[in-house]
């Protein structure tokens, strides 16, 4: 993937940016399959491997958010954290055992949405994942819906 | 319970999916922290932001193919 002189600049910001919240993070080919991932610790102290993929067209698309540590993520008896679902803010599995949590919809994606915002986005659905675990309640007991 | 347990967090994204609170999500870099701050409450770092209205947009919750 080749991205464009204005991707470029884009990339370039949102690194500067991102390193300034989550210094964690590195990222991935910058020049080609570009995705940033690392360590999120929650208020627990429980670390959790992400990884934000970045799409051939972005910002024009939304990136993919996906969890890839611990695999497989633990969850609860009757619920599923590789399917789509409402109910946990999931879309279905990459098929590699990594969870891929909803963020934004493409509906609701606009150019101007920085990564910053979809990582915060993936600290906060990791929050409402531990308060799962810990009352038996599905992720959206925790997140609202967007509407 | 402090501000930053991980029940404060967790009930405070609860409450406010369902309505305002008043209270506000702040985000500590230097920590890695949610941390819940109360009206009027002052906030420990100098360098956490507010990610309230990150939690308040909203998550896309997908509809299951097939059950349209």
């Amino acid at each position: 993937m080749n991205w464009s002189l204005e991707q470029r600049r884009r990339l370039a910001a949102e690194r500067t940016f991102l390193a300034q919240y989550f210094p964690a993070l590195r990222w991935v080919d910058p020049a080609g399959n570009t995705a940033i991932e690392g360590d999120l610790r929650t208020n627990a102290g429980n670390v959790y491997g992400v990884r934000v993929v970045l799409p051939p067209d972005f910002p024009d698309s939304q990136p993919d958010a996906l969890i890839c540590r611990p695999r497989p993520l633990p969850t609860l008896p009757g619920f599923s954290l590789h399917l789509t679902s409402a109910a946990m803010h999931t879309l279905e599995g990459d098929g590699q055992g990594n969870v891929r949590i909803c963020h934004y919809s493409a509906e609701r994606w606009a150019a101007n949405i920085s990564l910053y915002k979809v990582v915060m986005k993936v600290r906060f659905w990791l929050e409402a994942y531990e308060g799962h675990l810990r009352t038996g309640q599905s992720i959206d007991a925790f997140l609202k819906h967007m509407r | 319970m402090s501000n930053r347990d991980p029940k404060a967090v967790q009930t405070e994204l609860s409450d406010r999916s369902t309505h305002e609170t008043g209270r506000q999500l702040m985000f500590n870099p230097e920590t890695g922290e949610i941390v819940v701050v109360r009206p009027n409450e002052r906030v420990a770092s100098p360098d956490a932001v507010v990610a309230s209205s990150i939690a308040d947009e909203g998550f896309f919750g997908p509809v299951p193919r097939g059950a349209r």
